[in-house]
């Protein structure tokens, strides 16, 4: 009889525990800090993609393309999609990665999204939309630097545990080693407090004040440094303080003159991950 | 233009001026192999039959007195003398040692690297823009200075797009940035490696007929459905509409027949169906330039449009390719 | 010499040592054979896949597909970088732990020592070494397959900068050819010792049997042809583990990041000069014994002498000396001036010369001749045909203008094929039902050896000749899917005959592994010389017993005194006295 009720009690020790230790190690709150990328000044003209060589990138684009990277709104203030907003310190907790994988998808001959977060050690599941052959490569410098082709529409690569990327790193390049013009950028946080400024695709006519609009949300109550992050125009940092349920807005302004800091590619020569 | 040009038939056709003597060395070498093995094979083939061992007969311990290897060989050591210093040797001199003069050439920079061949063209100015590889990004794939070097404004930087002059001797100065590539258009007989660390010339010059939209409209053939296969037809396009009987129009000129094996053999079957009796089709791109050289996990996919056009065309390209894009929306 | 033979006692040695760790050439011959025989079918195996991919661009492969690593294959379809890396290994295994441990440490080790007269090799424990070393190699190269790499990519030839800055199996690759070199290096010193010391009293140079020539003549290649190879391998080695530049140029920029901390200076057209200093002698090491082989074989069912055996020697001696300098030949297109490709044209084109000797000499032979179509034979006059084919599509290949068009093409891969698969690998068959009574007692089953050798010619023929046509097409070599390019997609019709042609192959090797293992323990037992020969190894017992001979054999005669006039005996063995 005692015996029974000592084994009883470890399971139930045993179930509170792993239960416990499930959950998410991070706190969330109710702060949300939110806002507007724009470009102060005159901003650059766009540079224009033409999709030769490929036959089904020419197709789905017959005319030439906006670069995603020297993309700004003039019409809407100088608002600048594709950047990466996110809390660059403040945050000491660890947090675990949701269960979802991240979904990058090549889709006529663009990788969609162009710009993306993820928090370290999430999956990722990596599409091929298209029918050609797209050569994904990623240029990590800490996270696994993988290259690897997907000829056929529908291949999806999974990629779990050791092989997604599990280390803070801003940003990660992920480039198509076919397309030129294809990459996309990945910022890898120990924590889930970033957005993207979004673009006319998500902000179609009618919605504009969308554009270049970030939202970072659920944030606990703290004094933080936020950055926002872009391919070409570079990163910029404001500090912010929030309360619990308190709404801030705040906007940043990127210029000519900051520099983007090339995100530092790694040479593949030494350290790749999956070299013997 | 010769009619009816095929792709997949022996030599491909040859659209440059020196194409003919490479084919020319190429059939003479297969006759002179085929003189040797049909000899050969028949006496080869003369003994299996009448030198079976037979009951009460036996080998003959020293058959053959004759002299007559000994002159075969020499026969043939002529042959090969004949073909080195008589056909290969002078086609390979002057490929490599006779570059066309400085100003009648033609000059385009081609840069591969994995997985597409940069085409580099000077622009009106004639002078090439300054690279330097600290710039290149998948927008600037070359590193052309383009802030730096005023030279540079009016250079043009292609991917997979190399479009060429005809009637005019080009030259073309191929390099790598990264592994060993291979450049290769089996239709002008012209195939150099490329090699990371070295800049090596070519030269040749493309017939002044053989432009690329004659060319397509040339190369116009009707398989029969039976044997029309997507993977032997997903780089054509219609000919002309199909039309089936009822006057109902299946596909427009111009059309394909799908990006995938799978597409592309319902959109046959369809065909079939509604009583297509066979498809004239003809190769959306004739000409190309392909990788000859293990170049990594894409380099089947490494192949660039070639389109040659004449001086006028030649110029009205450039033009467009230095006309600003406008985009409405931003 | 006798003493040596009897010091061992090998009636108490233990299992292990007898057939495991054995000094005895036989063993260790018959060693090598069996784990070429199985790292050849390997290679068979993964161009076997390779060729659905190639047949059916994009689809997946049935049964297989879904057994394959996530390097090789998504959802039962190849990828580009898993087509890489099975070719490359299918090159690699084929020749390096496939035809060379086969026809040179299967059957040279076996015959040679027994065709000399001779109780063993000269150095019996280097022998043994070299086939362990040669089997480490093997599982190394066999084992990277099975890492997460999935084995290197980069083509059998392994040019950088591709090579360095792959992130496959390649450093496995090279470490494993570093205990395979080794290991060739060990064996080719035993040869040529051997065969210069040990022979018969009685058996002068010129006496011996063409098959041992091939052999010394191979056996220098190795020697000299492969340190080269081994030193080149040891500093790719360095260049990609360390990062040094002895390959890599100055200035790369590999996927838009430039790799600035190279110190560059290097030249990837160093290592092809290295490489395929080896390499050139490497593809006449494969070609050699399997002449030899065949040599042996229509002299003995042909019951006459070999028509030219002088010029037969001297031609394989002068095509030993040439092989060291035509190597440049396979690299006609990296930039090469006149001066250079001069040179390699003209001795590529002399090289064909003794070619054309030996060839036009194995011919003759069959003039005059009392043919026997045993198993052996068919292999040996089919190789005849086969090898010409091989040999003479190699003209416009050596040809620099001609090479423009077709370098890097499957015109080439139809050549090097047709010489090895139909030319050595049935002169390996030939050998195999030839010399599997001496090994065993036994004599392999004729019926299921015809139906082994039909099929197979005519299935080999169906897989290789469509790729000249390809070649001269157009379509390129190592194309994950040749329906890419106009070219291979107007000529895919043929793809399909040389995949067909391939599986159906495969089928046609079924009678042959069952005859063999059936025939060890159930073949019809046969004398000591079953097949009337006249050279030494027959007059040994069937096995031989450890030392061979029970006498040391004296030889009177020439190898192959058949029909011999006034000789009521239609052959006369090297060590019996002829009557006058």
């Amino acid at each position: 009889m005692n015996r029974q009720i000592g084994m009883t009690w470890l399971a139930a020790v045993f179930a509170v525990g792993w239960a416990a230790s499930s959950a998410v190690a991070g706190e969330m709150g109710s702060a949300v800090i939110k806002g507007r990328v724009v470009y102060e000044g005159t901003p650059p003209k766009p540079k224009a993609i033409k999709m030769t060589g490929d036959q089904h990138c020419m197709t789905a684009h017959t005319k030439p393309v906006p670069a995603q990277g020297t993309i700004v709104y003039t019409k809407d203030g100088n608002a600048i999609p594709y950047t990466f907003v996110y809390i660059k310190s403040g945050i000491n907790d660890k947090y675990d990665p949701p269960g979802d994988p991240i979904v990058l998808n090549q889709h006529n001959c663009t990788y969609e999204p162009h710009v993306f977060g993820m928090v370290a050690g999430q999956g990722m599941n990596i599409v091929n939309s298209d029918p050609t052959n797209h050569n994904i490569h990623s240029l990590a410098k800490k996270n696994p630097a993988f290259n690897f082709a997907q000829p056929s529409k529908d291949m999806v690569k999974e990629l779990r545990g050791n092989d997604t990327f599990t280390k803070p790193e801003v940003m990660v390049k992920i480039k198509c080693d076919v397309h030129a013009w294809m990459s996309t950028y990945c910022g890898v946080m120990t924590h889930p407090f970033f957005d993207v400024t979004k673009d006319h695709l998500e902000a179609p006519k009618g919605q504009e004040a969308q554009r270049g609009a970030f939202s970072i949300e659920k944030l606990p109550a703290g004094e933080y440094e936020v950055a926002a992050w872009h391919e070409t125009f570079g990163e910029v940092k404001q500090k912010v303080t929030v309360a619990d349920g308190e709404t801030k807005e705040i906007v940043f302004k990127m210029g000519s003159g900051a520099k983007a800091e090339a995100p530092a590619a790694r040479e593949v020569i030494l350290g790749s991950e999956n070299k013997s | 233009m010769p009619p009816d040009l095929h792709y997949g038939r022996w030599s491909p056709p040859d659209f440059s001026l020196h194409g003919h003597n490479i084919d020319q060395l190429i059939d003479v070498v297969h006759v002179f192999m085929l003189a040797l093995f049909i000899p050969w094979g028949l006496f080869f083939l003369y003994c299996l039959l009448k030198y079976r061992q037979k009951p009460g007969q036996s080998a003959q311990y020293n058959p053959v007195k004759a002299k007559i290897s000994k002159y075969a060989e020499i026969g043939v050591a002529v042959v090969e003398v004949f073909l080195l210093v008589g056909l290969s040797m002078p086609v390979w001199a002057q490929y490599k040692n006779d570059p066309p003069a400085e100003d009648e050439r033609y000059t385009v920079r081609v840069i591969a690297q994995q997985f597409q061949w940069n085409a580099h063209y000077a622009g009106a100015d004639g002078v090439f823009g300054k690279t330097d590889a600290s710039l290149i990004t998948e927008l600037n794939p070359i590193g052309l200075m383009e802030e730096q070097d005023p030279h540079a404004a009016d250079d043009i930087v292609t991917i997979n797009d190399i479009h060429l002059p005809v009637g005019r001797p080009i030259y073309m100065r191929l390099t790598s940035l990264d592994v060993i590539h291979s450049f290769f258009i089996p239709t002008m007989r012209v195939k150099q490696d490329v090699i990371p660390g070295m800049e090596v010339p070519i030269w040749f010059e493309i017939d002044a007929w053989a432009l690329s939209d004659d060319i397509r409209g040339n190369m116009t053939a009707a398989t029969p459905i039976e044997k029309a296969s997507w993977y032997k037809l997903r780089h054509h396009i219609f000919a002309e509409d199909v039309v089936t009987g009822d006057g109902e129009v299946m596909a427009a000129a111009g059309d394909h027949l799908g990006e995938s094996y799978k597409a592309g053999t319902e959109r046959i079957a369809e065909l079939r169906e509604a009583g297509v009796k066979e498809l004239v089709m003809q190769p959306r791109h004739p000409l190309q330039v392909v990788c000859a050289q293990l170049c990594g996990n894409s380099h089947f996919k490494m192949a660039a449009q070639l389109i040659t056009h004449d001086e006028a065309g030649f110029a009205a390209w450039q033009a467009a390719q230095k006309q600003a894009v406008e985009f409405e929306d931003f | 010499m006798s003493d040596h033979a009897h010091s061992h006692g090998d009636h108490d040695l233990p299992f292990w040592k007898k057939y495991v760790f054995s000094v005895d050439h036989k063993v260790i011959g018959v060693q090598y054979a069996l784990t070429a025989l199985v790292f050849l079918f390997f290679g068979f195996s993964l161009m076997m896949i390779m060729r659905w991919q190639l047949a059916y661009p994009g689809r997946p492969i049935p049964l297989i597909g879904a057994m394959l690593s996530g390097t090789l294959a998504a959802d039962g379809v190849l990828v580009g970088d898993g087509y890489n890396i099975l070719g490359a290994m299918h090159g690699t295994i084929m020749v390096f732990l496939g035809i060379v441990p086969l026809a040179v440490g299967g059957f040279g080790n076996f015959v040679l020592p027994l065709q000399i007269g001779a109780p063993d090799m000269a150095f019996p424990r280097l022998n043994m070494a070299s086939y362990w070393v040669f089997f480490v190699g093997g599982v190394i190269m066999i084992g990277s397959m099975f890492t997460k790499t999935s084995g290197a990519g980069s083509g059998w030839t392994m040019y950088p900068p591709l090579a360095v800055t792959a992130a496959y199996g390649e450093t496995i690759w090279l470490v494993g050819m570093v205990f395979l070199i080794t290991s060739s290096l060990l064996g080719s010193v035993n040869f040529i010792v051997t065969t210069i010391q040990l022979r018969a009293r009685g058996l002068s140079f010129f006496r011996l049997p063409f098959f041992v020539w091939a052999q010394l003549v191979t056996a220098f290649l190795l020697l000299l042809a492969f340190p080269p190879l081994e030193a080149a391998a040891a500093l790719q080695l360095m260049d990609r583990v360390v990062g040094t530049s002895f390959f890599m140029p100055e200035g790369l920029v590999l996927s838009t990041v430039h790799l600035s901390h190279l110190s560059g200076g290097g030249n990837p057209v160093l290592w092809q000069h290295l490489f395929w200093f080896l390499a050139h002698p490497e593809v006449y090491v494969l070609i050699l014994p399997g002449m030899g082989i065949i040599a042996e074989v229509i002299a003995n069912n042909t019951r006459k002498p070999l028509w030219g055996y002088k010029s037969l020697v001297y031609s394989v001696i002068f095509l030993g000396f040439m092989s060291f300098i035509v190597w440049a030949h396979h690299m006609f297109m990296t930039g090469m001036g006149t001066t250079l490709s001069t040179f390699f044209q003209a001795t590529t084109m002399i090289i064909s010369v003794p070619s054309v000797i030996i060839l036009t000499c194995l011919i003759i032979s069959l003039y005059g001749a009392a043919i026997r179509f045993t198993v052996p034979m068919l292999f040996a006059l089919a190789f005849l045909p086969m090898f010409a084919i091989g040999g003479l599509t190699g003209l416009p290949l050596g040809l620099t203008a001609s090479d423009i068009q077709l370098h890097d093409t499957y015109y080439v891969i139809g050549h090097f094929h047709y010489v090895v698969a139909p030319g050595t690998i049935f002169a390996m068959f030939a050998g195999i039902y030839y010399w599997f009574p001496k090994a065993t007692g036994r004599k392999m089953s004729d019926w299921l050896g015809k139906l082994h050798f039909w099929p197979s010619f005519i299935f080999i023929n169906a897989v290789f000749m469509p790729m000249f046509f390809q070649g001269m097409a157009g379509v390129l070599r190592r194309q994950y899917d040749q329906t890419e390019q106009l070219a291979g997609a107007a000529s895919h019709g043929l793809t399909l005959m040389s995949s067909w042609g391939a599986w159906l192959l495969a089928l046609a090797q079924i009678p042959f592994i069952v005859n063999f293992f059936w025939s060890i323990w159930k073949g019809q037992r046969v004398s000591d010389n079953p097949w009337h020969a006249t050279t030494l190894e027959w007059a040994a017992p069937s096995p031989p017993p450890h030392g061979n001979f029970p006498a040391v054999p004296v030889v009177y005669s020439g190898p192959y005194e058949y029909s011999v006039p006034g000789v009521s005996e239609d052959f006369c063995p090297q060590n019996v006295a002829l009557e006058a």
